[in-house]
């Protein structure tokens, strides 16, 4: 009844299971939104039984406006979108937050899991302009299954993406920061981008103050309003207190992981 | 005179549907949804005199049909609100009714919050808020003695020329004593209910979800026990109410004012849909319309008459 270009509603065209827990979701959208890599949409089934949308990270924006959302049922609200089927209307609020600033390449990123989202848009935004090497762990191969979409991106992107998993069932057996410090010792990188598990991003962020290069993270916080209106997602930082909606997701790892 | 207009304690509001204060930022987070000039009256985040950071670690988790908040009442503190904040709230809320919230931890905080705020024409006034349950040492003891709430409303009216609105807690034994302790103290309006004391468990790591532990519940799972509330205080008081807690479209707006609010505030169901003001002012003239409504004020406290 009344709009706002932040705010409308979507038909669903596809959600897949990517792999157990794991989906990628579609929306119809009639017009480009402009999203930028590292930005992220508040997202509700239009009948919910939410009180509030979900905070996801856009994967893919693409050329006819369509959003493309990667997501793990994590908790019911991630349960009830991966339970929604094709022709059913999703509200989308966004794009929403900063976004990856451009840095001199190449870049260097480092994707957990779900983490691994972000990464898709801006590798396909600016692969034209940037090189880059991409870090993906995981658990288990399950959440690495999402790679096959970033591999179909161009046939040579495959000689760019490096994989470990805890159980070795995927890439090598481990976690992403060994990789990441192998990569960081053969290799020149402008800065590195990581996405994931709050723990990873810190051992991330500490292997790249050691070795002096800039290291940008992307935060995941419970959030309400998604805008910065109700500060219900405020981190602490030593320039004072950072709303993750409004002044993030992106920070500078020495911003928020600086003890 | 539009149908929709309003006139309380001295405030002309052009419809009935303000925002909630903490709901809202300073007013400038949906400029890109709407213009909040449309609306009846913003009611700022809260203001302290220090800067305050709010409650570290988790502040927000869901509930059913509702949120728990343990903000813990971040803002930039008065000297800050006035050098950064002010001009921008003159520029962009130019057309609409501006009510400052303040907040204190003694009678005296109140009196300096108040008149610093009194030189600015822009506020048109102040929301004192002795409730907010999210201060260990703070609001919450002045919300539930009915005479520290006079000696607060008291002080604040002896130095400010501003319209007085004195908001309310529901974690109380008996809402409409301090409703009367308020009036007594001289407040203009009231406002209700702020959030309910609530709190929640994560059953997985066995501790506490939020940060601070202790939150208030907002949104549609408080609205029965708002509508009560404001029943209640509209049946003990003469002075107009600002009714609020789970308002989650115009029929809940209607609900309010027939329980005897004269204005209502919509909080946390714009997270989800900033666009629900726009929305129920359109629809409350449609209410009007429909039911040949001389002015959205004849349904005030009407279920009190029949």
């Amino acid at each position: 009844m009344c709009h706002s270009e932040k705010i409308a509603e979507h038909e669903i065209l596809e959600n897949r299971k990517i792999a157990e827990d794991y989906y990628l979701m579609t929306l119809k959208c009639a017009y480009l939104q402009k999203a930028q890599p590292g930005q992220f949409y508040m997202l509700s089934p239009k009948k919910s039984n939410h009180f509030l949308s979900r905070p996801i990270s856009l994967f893919s924006q693409k050329s006819n406006g369509d959003l493309q959302f990667y997501y793990f049922t994590k908790g019911s609200g991630t349960l009830e979108l991966s339970h929604m089927k094709p022709g059913e209307k999703m509200i989308a609020q966004g794009p929403l937050g900063n976004s990856f600033t451009k840095v001199k390449s190449p870049l260097l990123l480092v994707g957990g899991g779900v983490g691994l989202a972000p990464f898709y848009e801006l590798i396909e935004s600016r692969r034209e302009t940037m090189s880059f090497e991409l870090l993906a762990g995981a658990r288990t191969s399950t959440g690495l299954e999402i790679l096959k979409e970033f591999k179909a991106i161009s046939p040579d992107i495959d000689q760019s993406i490096y994989e470990a998993s805890d159980d070795g069932s995927v890439g090598m057996k481990g976690f992403v920061t060994e990789l990441l410090i192998q990569r960081l010792a053969v290799k020149y990188f402008g800065a590195v981008f990581v996405c994931g598990p709050t723990p990873m991003m810190k051992a991330v962020a500490k292997i790249c103050r050691d070795r002096g290069i800039q290291c940008f993270v992307s935060l995941e916080e419970a959030m309400a309003c998604g805008v910065g209106a109700c500060v219900g997602c405020s981190i602490e930082t030593p320039t004072g207190m950072k709303r993750v909606c409004k002044e993030g997701p992106i920070f500078d790892a020495t911003e928020v992981f600086y003890e | 005179m539009s149908k929709l207009e309003v006139n309380i304690g001295g405030l002309q509001l052009k419809n009935p549907i303000l925002t909630a204060s903490g709901c809202f930022g300073f007013g400038q987070e949906y400029q890109e949804y709407f213009d909040p000039n449309i609306l009846g009256g913003v009611a700022l985040k809260g203001i302290t005199p220090e800067m305050r950071k709010g409650n570290l670690g988790r502040r927000v988790v869901e509930t059913p049909s509702g949120m728990i908040n343990s903000v813990g009442l971040q803002n930039p503190g008065i000297e800050n609100f006035l050098k950064h904040y002010s001009l921008e709230i003159k520029q962009t809320l130019s057309h609409t009714t501006v009510i400052a919230n303040i907040n204190g931890k003694s009678v005296e905080e109140f009196v300096l919050l108040a008149e610093r705020l009194e030189s600015l024409k822009h506020i048109h006034a102040i929301e004192v808020n002795v409730s907010c349950p999210n201060i260990k040492q703070g609001g919450m003891s002045f919300g539930v003695v009915p005479d520290l709430i006079k000696q607060v409303t008291q002080a604040v009216k002896k130095v400010s020329s501003k319209c007085i609105i004195v908001k309310l807690t529901p974690n109380v034994t008996s809402i409409a004593e301090m409703a009367k302790a308020a009036e007594e103290g001289g407040a203009d309006i009231l406002s209700l209910i702020n959030t309910v004391q609530a709190m929640a468990i994560d059953i997985e790591s066995k501790k506490l979800v939020l940060g601070n532990g202790i939150g208030g519940l907002s949104g549609a799972a408080v609205k029965p026990i708002a509508l009560r509330a404001v029943y209640q205080v509209k049946s003990a008081v003469n002075i107009p109410i600002i009714g609020m807690g789970g308002v989650s479209n115009w029929r809940d707006v209607v609900e309010f004012m027939m329980a005897g609010a004269s204005a209502v505030a919509i909080g946390s169901a714009s997270f989800k849909n900033p666009m629900i003001f726009p929305e129920t002012v359109h629809e409350l003239s449609n209410y009007c319309q429909r039911e040949k409504l001389e002015s959205i004020s004849d349904i005030v406290g009407i279920v009190h008459k029949n």
